[in-house]
């Protein structure tokens, strides 16, 4: 049962859904924003739309097609048709064909040039407020994504994406709300299954893997791959589970180093199967610190979010913390905002994390009339423990000192000494 | 007396030990011998190094399920070997990768090549077989008893580097991993396996000498001319069944070689055979080729506005040269081909691949019925001038009938003597025997070899 609980089971009974191992490039052709009758100034319009463009480009795992046939054609039924016509004068005909190994029919010419996936962006919603009181504006944007599989002619796969931004003037608020999309948008392409990364790994030396693919699949520094061990019943379906867990650790063109993170039966070995798993790039650990100060101890929660995408030994972070025992003597909630930096050693699925924050820490009146007060600065430097308990959640222990200065001496007292605790990290 | 009858006990006691452990011993090697995890090789090439090295595990399953449901199940359930198996399994759920050794792996030019053994798993591959309805030898629809497969022999002379973690920089940067590169180009398709190799009454040297027979047999294609619609058509057909037969490395004869013996003899045909044999037969024996193959195609094309179709029908039927025995009949309906520069290249397509498909079959067809046929000799032609003396001759005979798997005489005049000759040897092996046996025929000790030509020997008795 706990082996179970490790285990994720894709059990195959789909004809020809597990055949491809090794990904391929796909055709893809981004249709332009479309909006509703939104009152949006074209220029806030243009920028979303070349932010969503971008994305896909980026993303490396995608030949983007019809750049030039996505502005001028007035309905999407014109737009699949410019593309077809451009793939039939650029279709190259199979190899096997040419050589007289294989026949080629009509159905193969169809799938040849009807063989690419069309995006249609809309902006679904749009609202843009103006706060009196805080004389700032706030915008809420919401653009749906439909993927449609020309070829099948059906789609097959859709969201949405909300992005929120606030400023001074209109301008100023959508294109903080814009400057979101690109994030989200990548996040939930790389979860379709269809786009997922497929691949596998071509040399080991120690517990570093050498696995193909690289920048021109868009495979990032902190990417996560599964090792998938597919299994014949006596049925003969395919089952397929998962059997480790590497993190990308340095990227080249069409290859990648990953960290094995843990690998059971003795593995990985040359030749597994990869499965991207996609992730947004981020961790939350929530922990819980006693601070030893002077002769009192003291307790504190907080949240550290920590840049897993993009990152491998240095990774950044940020994290809120809340002194617990003495917000009720206070009068208010002392919070303290940091940022920092860490260092990760990789012991398998154990990892050795020293880290090093510098912050500020307020109090938060529990009264409406009081006003938001500056309470200490200073940081703190800490060594984590964590363990990867599940592909996803690690478990951790920390310890550190704290070095949180008053502002207030008569107000509020030092924050300073020993501390040791303990949290748990999700991964996502 | 007791003492000696105690001590007589005592040695046949230690005889029936040793040949009871010597028959445990024997067991245990033969269960050894074959398992439910085989080690196959493989190799392959593709355009990245992930893809040969998949490409050649494939290749080393393919071969497993060659061994394991027969060469002739293989082949006719090809398509679905292709599109069940390899099309839809993840290849890692019938390898053991723990197993995996790289005996080459590298680039040539554009391509990368991977060449490796691995232990296969056979539960696994049998039941994939079974839940597509492929049967045959050791995949029944029951199951019953586990699939069991010797360790394929690994090829010779190759780098050996197992599945260890030891790796390099320079790997990674898409050159070799090991260190040998082969510059011979990698059979994709599957290795036809020998039938002989199925057949339990031959001994281990004519087993041996069939095999090498059949690998070295050569073939000449060519088409009816009678009923041909386009020349070129045809002609391109010939060539892919040459190419097929020649990426299967079997000899063959050049179509030049065929057109040219054609056009120069053809007149010389006439008078030698008065038309009973086939010109495609007499131009086979002419050129040395053991099998002749011919095909008839007829093609139909259609243009619709701008796009165009084809479909062939292709008859192929293979004969042996020497006796014009048919080895092989196969026909095949193309699917409706499309082309979009022309109709003729649609047709061209329909024919090219129609025969494409049927080669493997073909070739399957012709082996196997050769190497039954072999198991009653060669035949050979064996004409003696100068034989007046008939009773010499027969005792000739009757030593020669002793000495080969059957002996015919066709023809006795004062002149000659003609004799069909069955053995399982070369013409040389025959010339030999001849010459053995006539030192044994008083009278005969001044034979000797005055012509020799493709299955023909002709000697002067010296009388």
């Amino acid at each position: 049962m706990k082996k179970l609980l490790g285990l994720i089971l894709f059990l195959c009974f789909s004809l020809g859904a597990f055949a491809q191992e090794i990904s391929e490039k796909r055709d893809i052709a981004i249709f332009r924003l479309s909006y509703y009758s939104w009152s949006i100034p074209l220029e806030a319009l243009g920028s979303v739309d070349e932010e969503i463009k971008n994305v896909f480009i980026n993303l490396g795992r995608f030949n983007v097609l019809g750049m030039t046939y996505r502005l001028e054609s007035e309905d999407i039924g014109n737009f699949i048709s410019k593309i077809q016509e451009f793939k039939e004068v650029k279709a190259e005909i199979p190899r096997e064909v040419l050589l007289g190994h294989a026949a080629f029919m009509e159905a193969d010419f169809r799938r040849l040039v009807g063989s690419f996936i069309v995006v249609i962006p809309v902006l679904s919603y749009y609202d843009l407020s103006y706060d009196d009181e805080s004389k700032t504006y706030s915008v809420t944007l919401e653009t749906s994504f439909t993927f449609v599989n020309v070829e099948e002619e059906k789609s097959f796969a859709h969201f949405k994406i909300e992005t929120l931004g606030s400023g001074e003037n209109p301008n100023e608020t959508i294109r903080s709300a814009i400057s979101s999309i690109p994030a989200q948008l990548s996040y939930e392409v790389r979860k379709i299954p269809l786009f997922q990364i497929k691949t596998g790994i071509m040399d080991i030396s120690g517990r570093t893997a050498l696995i193909q693919f690289g920048k021109d699949r868009g495979v990032t520094v902190g990417d996560e791959f599964a090792i998938i061990q597919p299994r014949i019943l006596s049925s003969g379906f395919e089952l397929k589970e998962e059997t480790g867990l590497l993190v990308v650790k340095e990227v080249h063109e069409d290859f990648s180093y990953a960290y094995v993170l843990f690998a059971s039966k003795g593995g990985p070995f040359v030749g597994d199967q990869l499965y991207e798993v996609p992730r947004f790039g981020s961790e939350s650990a929530f922990y819980g610190h006693l601070l030893v100060r002077e002769r009192d101890l003291s307790l504190l929660a907080g949240v550290r979010q920590v840049a897993t995408r993009g990152f491998y030994k240095y990774r950044p972070f940020v994290g809120i913390e809340f002194p617990l025992a003495l917000n009720y003597s206070l009068g208010g909630f002392l919070s303290t905002l940091y940022l920092g930096v860490e260092l990760n050693w990789y012991l398998g699925r154990l990892q050795i994390t020293p880290q090093v924050s510098a912050g500020i820490s307020g109090k938060i009146p529990f009264e409406e009339e009081e006003e938001y007060q500056l309470s200490h600065a200073g940081g703190k430097v800490q060594l984590t423990v964590s363990y990867l308990f599940r592909k996803n959640v690690k478990l951790f222990l920390d310890t550190g000192y704290s070095l949180w200065y008053s502002i207030e001496p008569s107000l509020f007292p030092d924050l300073t000494g020993l501390f040791a605790g303990a949290g748990v990290t999700v991964k996502y | 007396m007791q003492k000696r009858s105690f001590f007589s006990f005592l040695i046949i006691i230690l005889i029936l030990s040793v040949f009871i452990v010597s028959c445990t011993s024997l067991q245990d090697g033969s269960s050894t011998d074959a398992t439910e995890r085989p080690m196959y090789y493989g190799r392959a090439s593709g355009v990245t190094a992930l893809e040969a090295l998949n490409n050649a595990k494939v290749e080393a399953v393919r071969r497993a399920v060659s061994d394991l449901i027969g060469p002739a199940s293989f082949s006719a359930n090809r398509d679905k070997i292709d599109t069940d198996l390899f099309g839809k399994v993840n290849i890692n759920a019938l390898v053991m990768n723990d197993t995996l050794v790289t005996l080459q792996a590298g680039r040539e030019g554009d391509l990368y090549f991977s060449d490796l053994g691995i232990r296969v798993d056979l539960k696994a591959l049998a039941a994939v077989l079974r839940k597509n309805d492929i049967y045959g030898n050791q995949i029944t629809p029951g199951g019953g008893q586990p699939a069991l497969l010797p360790d394929q022999a690994p090829p010779a002379g190759r780098f050996v580097q197992s599945n260890t973690r030891e790796t390099s920089k320079e790997t990674a940067s898409g050159s070799a991993p090991t260190a040998s590169v082969s510059k011979t180009p990698a059979p994709l398709t599957a290795p036809i396996a020998s039938p002989s190799s199925s057949l339990p009454e031959t001994t281990e040297e004519e087993r041996r000498f069939i095999e090498n027979h059949i690998r070295l047999m050569t073939y000449m294609i060519y088409y009816d001319e009678d009923k041909v619609e386009d020349p070129f058509v045809m002609t391109t057909a010939v060539s892919i069944a040459n190419e097929y037969l020649v990426s299967q490395k079997r000899e063959i004869v050049d179509f030049r070689q065929i057109e040219e013996v054609k056009r120069d003899r053809e007149l010389a045909y006439e008078e030698s055979t008065g038309s009973v044999m086939s010109l495609i037969q007499w131009i086979a024996q002419k050129t040395n080729a053991d099998v002749y193959g011919e095909i008839e195609a007829s093609t139909a094309g259609e243009t619709q506005g701008r796009n165009h179709y084809g479909k062939a029908n292709v008859a192929v039927r293979f004969f042996e040269a020497s006796t014009g025995r048919l080895l092989s009949s196969r026909t095949y309906s193309s699917p409706r081909t499309f082309s979009l520069s022309s109709q003729q290249d649609a047709l061209a397509n329909a024919l090219q691949s129609s025969l494409y498909e049927l080669m493997p079959l073909l070739l399957s067809d012709v082996e196997g019925y050769m190497a039954k046929a072999l198991l009653s000799g060669i035949k050979y032609d064996l004409i003696i001038q100068g034989t007046e003396d008939a009773r010499l001759m027969r005792e000739f005979m009757q030593n020669l009938e002793r000495r080969v798997k059957s002996v015919k005489r066709t023809f006795q005049s004062a002149e000659e003597t003609r004799y069909e000759v069955y053995l399982l040897g070369t013409i040389d092996d025959l010339e030999d025997l001849v010459y053995d046996l006539a030192d044994t025929v008083p009278g005969l000790a001044g034979l000797e070899l005055i012509y020799m030509r493709g299955n023909s020997l002709t000697f002067h008795s010296g009388l």
